[in-house]
């Protein structure tokens, strides 16, 4: 009784196969399937265990894709070609039933939308999954289960629009080039005319599937495609998972006919197909955009690290400071990471770009370490400005030194930054060295010494003010004095106010200029009044 | 004496100055008088450069054109476009050519006929102008948020006290009667006393990832940059530079100016700073824009109170300031008022009760005080303060720590890597520290 009935389905679904060929929408030209059938592998790339039976299914409760019967075609004529496996078509809700499904090694999602499980069914597909079958999902797979979290999720993604739209050619990168299933692409990215499916996080994520490839977005057109997001600048094609002792395959693409004749797809869908089947035992374990921090993953992060430019792609970069941040309470891994940092900032093959993202790392994680490859970049007119804005922030005597050195051995806007961090970091032993500057025949060079001097105010400091403030002509008059009324804002701070209203009183003096006049007499009345009280 | 030895400004009438000059300088003598000819009343007339002629820049300038006691004589924008177009507006509304527009801002800052700037830059920019005008005697009317870090605010703030110099920021909001009333009824106890403030910015910000492109012609690009890290054009300058962190931190920073600046004024805390700060950001991973398009972080103050600060989207009551307190709440934002219960909006603040300043004219309180030398309604300590929230809120978010903070002090308690990001180092020359 029960085998007539499978074998009734199995006629209902060849009549429903048949009728779908006479469809309009369905129709399938003899000359698209010749390019089909010239397209689709003609071996298996490993061998079955055993005949393997997938189950087809296309019914579409949503929207309906016209590319459906081209996939139909093309998966019953690949099984048949490949000797993998055979193929049954159907729009059958009851093929999920526990008595039809159990026959098949898999299910293919060919495009299916918004199916809709009840109980028994969704127990009986659970089941099949997790039992050690598995799914196959093509497209607007994904565009399903969504009463049915724990189905959404056991896809790895669910659609959330496409804003590359059919029709569009888009850019995909390889995310695992040594995978096995990705032996087809033979690692190199390619170009697309068809429409993306966006799945977005935390359904889809790195840490719960292996994603093998995804859109490249260093690519102008994929990248600002009207509708993109920040979030969408890691939108998976391709992914696996294990599920309990069950496999799940998705790809993205086939929404475009031709998508159905592409050489390469095939056979990914194929080594993907014999995944599922578990005929091709490969590694799902999920790599997550950030990573474990650990060997080869971490080596290959900070190889990207080296190759970033502006208008690629960030997220490599955002991977790091991830790291970075959550690596706060190891000292161990934050010495770890520091090091890595420097390797790149080291190496001679790293960009701009990529050392001055480490810069700006360095910056809040760089320690004395750091100084040493940091200050020998001071000297450099181009990476003076972008290792200053490491040691500026970084704390130490070893810094100040390294700063003081460089010095000597700058000229022009290079000094200047450098005179800048010294005074930024108040570091009193650079003031002789300053004063000395003072009387720089670079202007520039000798207000940003003047500026300095003020924001060190120390005794010295003071001293050597009070004697250039006199001396100085021109603008620098004004720094002079601007520093030296610094100075006397120091002194009150730390209780010297004799030594300040000296200060303040010269500075009130009528030949000086009228805004340092001001603030003087600010100065003298702050002091006055705290003594009236 | 008037006039004479201190041919500008009258500001230092012998022993009178001194009794005042805490608060500023009592006499204000444009540099009209000197014999410029005008049209108004030469008296009355403050000499004012425009400095950033972007939308805001130019929307801030064209009311100041609208003041009769005002004269614009220079405008000053990195990029050619604005710059031209700003001084047409202003040549249009005097039926001359005598405005003059400038690449440079520091030309503007040291021509000695100018009494004021309007400062509109991008955030990064904010602090280099101020500090250098300061120096000079300018009084200033600049845009939110005061600063990009801490550290240049408190620089900003020390300039423009050390030189007495008049300052008033765009927290327009200080100027209009729904806010001065929702703050006058909070601070005089109306809903009891305050226990949580929640205070709702926009959400979003940038999306998009902008390839490397030729710099316009006639943009400055370099210049435009300035103290931030140096980095090829990519169409972002003019409006879309508040999603890059470099120049600003998005609807945050943007927004903390003002609604943060209203929930303090509301509390009476808007000198002053919380002690604990922790919160969560969005941050974009990848494309050319990276300040939080979502976020929401709690800050706790000396006295117990804490104030939510998120994106509208995270808060009940979405965009603007609500103070919950023992006896119900006061809500305000753009356009509505609300209170529970409802009859809190009627009350009246009787004689003897706290009266905040009042100013229905942000531009017009600027240029009165410009003249009385009396305090503005949005002075620069509390400008300050009130952007101070929003970066230490983008701190603890980028940190993921709970951050303790001393506002005396301005510095994180046991915190040395959040300190670091109290302040950025500037690409050379540029310096607000040592200039």
């Amino acid at each position: 009784m029960k085998r007539l009935k499978i074998s009734n389905m199995v006629l209902l679904v060849i009549c429903c196969l048949s009728i779908f060929a006479g469809n309009s929408w369905g129709q399938v030209k003899p000359e698209e399937l010749a390019k089909i059938e010239q397209a689709v592998p003609t071996k298996a790339t490993m061998q079955s265990a055993k005949p393997r039976k997938l189950l087809v299914f296309n019914l579409c409760n949503g929207f309906k894709h016209d590319s459906i019967p081209y996939w139909d075609k093309a998966l019953e004529i690949m099984g048949a070609k490949s000797g993998v496996y055979s193929v049954v078509v159907s729009s059958d809700m009851a093929m999920f039933k526990p008595e039809n499904l159990n026959q098949f090694d898999a299910v293919c999602l060919n495009n299916t939308t918004r199916l809709q499980f009840d109980e028994p069914l969704r127990k009986s597909l659970m089941d099949f999954v997790k039992g050690g079958k598995g799914i196959v999902g093509i497209h607007a797979a994904t565009d399903n289960f969504y009463e049915w979290p724990e189905a959404a999720e056991m896809m790895g993604g669910q659609f959330a629009g496409h804003p590359w739209g059919g029709g569009g050619t888009w850019a995909i990168k390889i995310d695992e080039p040594n995978h096995p299933l990705m032996a087809a692409f033979k690692g190199k990215g390619f170009k697309i005319q068809d429409e993306i499916y966006r799945t977005k996080p935390p359904l889809y994520s790195r840490t719960k599937q292996r994603v093998l490839m995804s859109l490249d977005m260093s690519d102008g057109p994929t990248r600002s495609a009207e509708g993109v997001t920040p979030e969408d600048m890691d939108t998976g094609i391709s992914w696996i998972k294990s599920y309990d002792k069950g496999r799940i395959f998705y790809c993205a693409l086939g929404h475009d006919h031709a998508v159905t004749w592409n050489p390469a797809v095939l056979q990914h869908f194929l080594d993907g197909i014999q995944f599922v089947f578990g005929d091709y035992k490969v590694d799902t374990k999920p790599k997550p955009l950030v990573i474990s921090g650990k060997g080869s993953e971490m080596d290959e992060l900070f190889a990207k690290i080296k190759t970033y430019d502006w208008g690629q792609s960030r997220a490599p970069l955002s991977e790091v400071s991830e790291l970075i941040r959550k690596a706060h309470t190891s000292p161990e891994q934050l010495k770890q990471m520091e090091k890595n940092l420097l390797e790149v900032l080291v190496g001679a093959d790293a960009t701009y770009a990529g050392k001055q993202f480490v810069c700006r790392e360095l910056s809040i994680i760089g320690t004395e370490q750091s100084v040493p490859a940091l200050g020998a970049m001071l000297t450099d007119e181009k990476m003076s400005d972008m290792a200053r804005y490491a040691l500026e922030r970084i704390p130490g005597a070893a810094v100040d030194e390294a700063l003081r050195n460089a010095l000597g051995k700058t000229s022009g806007k290079t000094k200047v930054g450098i005179i800048n961090s010294l005074g930024q970091r108040r570091d009193s032993k650079a003031v002789s060295a300053l004063g000395e500057l003072v009387g720089d025949s670079d202007q520039m060079v000798a207000g940003a010494a003047l500026g300095a001097l003020g924001q060190i105010a120390d005794a010295q400091a003071t001293k050597i003010l009070a004697d250039a403030k006199d001396k100085v002509t021109g603008k620098l008059q004004l720094v002079a004095l601007d520093a030296y009324l610094k100075c006397a804002d120091k002194l009150v701070a730390e209780g010297e106010k004799d030594q300040a209203l000296a200060i303040y009183k010269e500075l009130y003096k009528e030949n000086q200029p009228k805004p340092i006049r001001t603030a003087a007499l600010r100065g003298i009345v702050s002091i006055t009044k705290k003594e009236e009280k | 004496m008037k006039g004479k030895n201190f041919s500008r400004r009258d500001f230092l009438t012998g022993a009178a100055g001194a009794a005042v000059a805490a608060v500023g300088f009592p006499y204000f003598v444009p540099a009209s008088i000197l014999g410029q000819a005008g049209t108004t009343p030469p008296s009355n007339r403050i000499v004012m450069g425009c400095i950033g002629m972007g939308g805001q820049g130019t929307g801030n300038m064209q009311g100041f054109l609208g003041k009769n006691e005002v004269q614009v004589v220079a405008v000053c924008d990195v990029d050619k476009r604005n710059r031209d177009k700003a001084k047409k507006i202003v040549d249009g509304k005097y039926n001359n050519s005598d405005c003059k527009a400038y690449l440079d801002f520091r030309e503007v800052i040291e021509r000695q006929d100018i009494d004021a700037l309007s400062l509109a830059t991008p955030d990064h920019w904010h602090s280099i102008p101020v500090v250098m005008a300061a120096k000079t005697g300018k009084d200033m009317y600049g845009e939110k948020p005061l600063a990009r870090t801490i550290r240049e605010g408190r620089a900003m703030v020390k300039a423009v006290t050390r030189y007495g110099r008049i300052w008033q920021t765009g927290s327009w909001q200080r100027s209009v009667a729904d806010f001065h009333h929702a703050c006058e009824l909070v601070r005089n106890g109306r809903v009891g006393k305050v226990h949580l403030v929640e205070v709702g910015l926009p959400t979003g910000g940038g999306s998009d990832n902008k390839a490397v492109q030729p710099v316009p012609e006639g943009f400055d690009w370099d210049f435009w940059l300035g103290p931030a890290p140096w980095m090829p054009y990519r169409g972002v300058s003019h409006w879309d530079w508040r999603w890059v962190m470099d120049y600003s931190g998005g609807q945050l920073t943007d927004w903390a100016g003002h609604h943060i600046d209203i929930a303090h004024w509301g509390l009476g805390l808007d000198r002053t700073g919380p002690v604990e700060i922790e919160g969560k950001g969005n941050y974009p991973k990848d494309g050319t824009f990276d300040a939080a398009t979502e976020y929401k972080f709690t800050c706790k103050y000396a006295n117990g109170l804490t104030i939510i600060v998120a994106n509208d989207r995270q808060q009940p009551k979405g965009m603007g300031a609500v103070w919950y307190g023992e006896k119900g709440w006061v809500h305000v934002d753009r356009g509505r008022i609300a209170s529970d219960p409802p009859s809190v909006l009627k009350e009246v603040i009787g004689p003897g009760e706290i009266k905040l300043y009042e100013s229905r004219d942000h531009q017009q309180n600027f240029l009165d005080c410009v003249k009385s030398r009396k305090e503005t309604i949005a002075p620069i300590e509390i400008a300050h303060r009130s952007i101070s929230v929003g970066l230490l809120g983008e701190i603890a978010m980028l940190t993921g720590r709970k951050l303790k903070w001393d506002p005396e002090k301005e510095i994180f308690t046991a915190d040395e890597e959040a300190n670091r990001m109290l302040s950025r180092p500037f690409r050379s020359p540029w310096s607000a520290f040592n200039v």
